[in-house]
């Protein structure tokens, strides 16, 4: 069997997408949802403004996410996406998008997890059952982005809410640091989106959190077949790869 | 497909546990269908002296001599270079040469680093140019890893037209944007399996290089392999293209005994 008839045989949520670059174009994406036969993919906006933006520029940008929503239909799952800086705009982001179907929560490097602002945001998403996914990364060299989260954050922001269910992005970037923070928090569950290809990052997070808290996402227009061999190559049953390729994911957000 | 990964690496990896025994080794031949391999060992990245570390790779890997060939790591700036590549040329087991400017942080375009090159153009041997080992953002603190000086690497490449190069780990993003005329530089390989793709960079390809002058080095049992394969068997090139970088080409540019 090819590594395409191999893959073809799982149903595929990528749960790590944005509308931005590549897939600013909206029928580049449709083409491409079709091309990797996903059954659907969880857009976490087009990061409209940067590290830090404006109130007026998450607004569109959480609008921009409803109209492809809205163009291509079910096969596009929305998450909010918020600065939690700017607070008030940021609790009538997450009211406005549950009241558009909107399935979960995204934060991603405009405010620091610990903030008491992200806390008050969190408890508003929670509220309506969603999944909080949060980019982290753990940067061994250089300075981060100021109000970027190293995943002790995320754990700590996991613990203050032990009924929530967080997602944190990317595996901390550096994976064996990143799992270890979060290992001990069971609320939390991982993705390992993007281009960052080092091997032992997926049999770490089963071993140390379980298959039930890992996620399959690519960081698309990542590359997503560079991002789907990852799973595949795994030494697991196929009923592990399919709950990490979909299954876990829909658990979640059914919740 | 029957497949050559021109980039693996072996032996006790320093950074965390890798699946690179021999034992290892063969079980990821069976599954990438792997005709041949060329690997560099460890040793030969981190030792004071490469050639002492090449040494203890090709010991170490003795029983995989049938299909597992090895890079000389040189280190241009470590004395002698030019009788590093003179003695690596005697091992018959010695596919081409591995400069890792990245962590021996040296100048490629240095007369050093050119002399390195020369000679071993004059002895048969390709090189190899590693860009990085590390995703930057992910290197191990006590890993200063530098950045590809595109310049320098762009002066090197015209200054010998008479090597055969090959570009390994260097991003897509940074090969597609350099200067550069390949048509110009019929020497200069690429080697796209560790090379951070986005949605369409192997589709397009062909817009501004050669299919025929690519291989494919997944990084493994570093990295992962199965990616780096999926995102080229799942392209629009061409089967031909496709056969191409996964065998013909890397069968052709290095030197198999």
């Amino acid at each position: 069997m090819g590594l395409i008839e191999e893959l073809q045989r799982f149903r595929i949520i990528d749960m790590h997408v944005h509308n931005w670059s590549l897939f600013a174009d909206t029928a580049y994406l449709v083409e491409c949802l079709d091309r990797f036969e996903l059954d659907a993919l969880v857009i976490l906006s087009n990061l409209n403004g940067g590290q830090e933006p404006s109130a007026e520029q998450v607004t569109a940008a959480n609008e921009a996410t409803l109209r492809l929503r809205d163009h291509v239909g079910e096969r596009i799952i929305p998450f909010a996406y918020v600065n939690a800086q700017h607070t008030d705009n940021a609790l009538q982001q997450v009211a406005w998008c549950a009241s558009h179907d909107f399935r979960g929560l995204k934060y991603w490097i405009s405010q620091r997890a610990v903030a008491p602002c992200t806390t008050t945001v969190t408890e508003a998403a929670l509220e309506h059952g969603w999944p909080v996914l949060y980019h982290s990364y753990f940067r061994p060299h250089g300075e981060p982005p100021a109000q970027e989260s190293p995943p002790g954050e995320i754990a700590e922001l996991a613990r203050r809410f032990p009924q929530g269910q967080f997602i944190m992005a990317h595996m901390g970037a550096q994976f064996e640091h990143g799992l270890a923070a979060v290992a001990d928090c069971p609320n939390v569950a991982v993705d390992y989106a993007g281009s960052i290809n080092e091997k032992g990052a997926y049999e770490t997070a089963i071993e140390r959190l379980g298959p039930e808290r890992v996620l399959f996402g690519t960081d698309m227009p990542a590359c997503f077949y560079t991002n789907a061999g990852r799973v595949l190559e795994l030494d697991v049953d196929d009923a592990v790869k399919q709950m990490i390729f979909a299954d876990n994911l829909l658990a979640m957000i059914a919740s | 497909m029957p497949a050559v990964d021109t980039c693996l690496f072996v032996g006790a990896c320093p950074f965390r546990d890798a699946p690179s025994a021999p034992s290892d080794l063969l079980a990821l031949r069976k599954a990438a269908g792997l005709s041949q391999g060329a690997a560099t060992g460890y040793s030969s990245i981190f030792y004071h002296d490469p050639s002492e570390g090449l040494k203890k790779d090709l010991d170490n890997f003795l029983e995989l001599a049938d299909w597992l060939s090895f890079y000389a790591v040189v280190n241009p700036d470590f004395p002698n270079p030019e009788k590093h590549v003179q003695a690596a040329a005697l091992e018959r087991r010695v596919v081409g040469l591995r400069l890792i400017p990245c962590l021996h942080h040296v100048n490629l375009s240095a007369s050093a680093t050119v002399r390195t090159v020369r000679a071993a153009a004059e002895a048969g041997l390709p090189v190899t140019i590693t860009a990085r080992l590390f995703d930057g953002r992910i290197a191990p603190r006590c890993v200063q890893q530098a950045e590809p000086n595109m310049q320098h690497l762009v002066a090197l490449l015209n200054a010998v037209p008479e090597a055969t190069i090959v570009l390994s780990m260097f991003f897509f993003a940074e090969l597609a944007a350099m200067k550069v005329d390949w048509d110009e530089l019929p020497n200069v390989f690429i080697d796209l399996g560790c090379s951070k793709p986005t949605v369409r960079s192997f589709d397009t390809l062909p817009d501004w290089f050669t299919p025929e002058r690519v291989l494919l080095g997944t990084g493994a049992p570093f990295y992962y392999w199965k990616g780096s394969r999926l995102a080229l068997e799942a392209s629009q090139l061409t089967s031909d293209q496709k056969q191409a970088i996964l065998k013909t080409t890397a069968e052709e540019v290095l030197r198999w005994d």
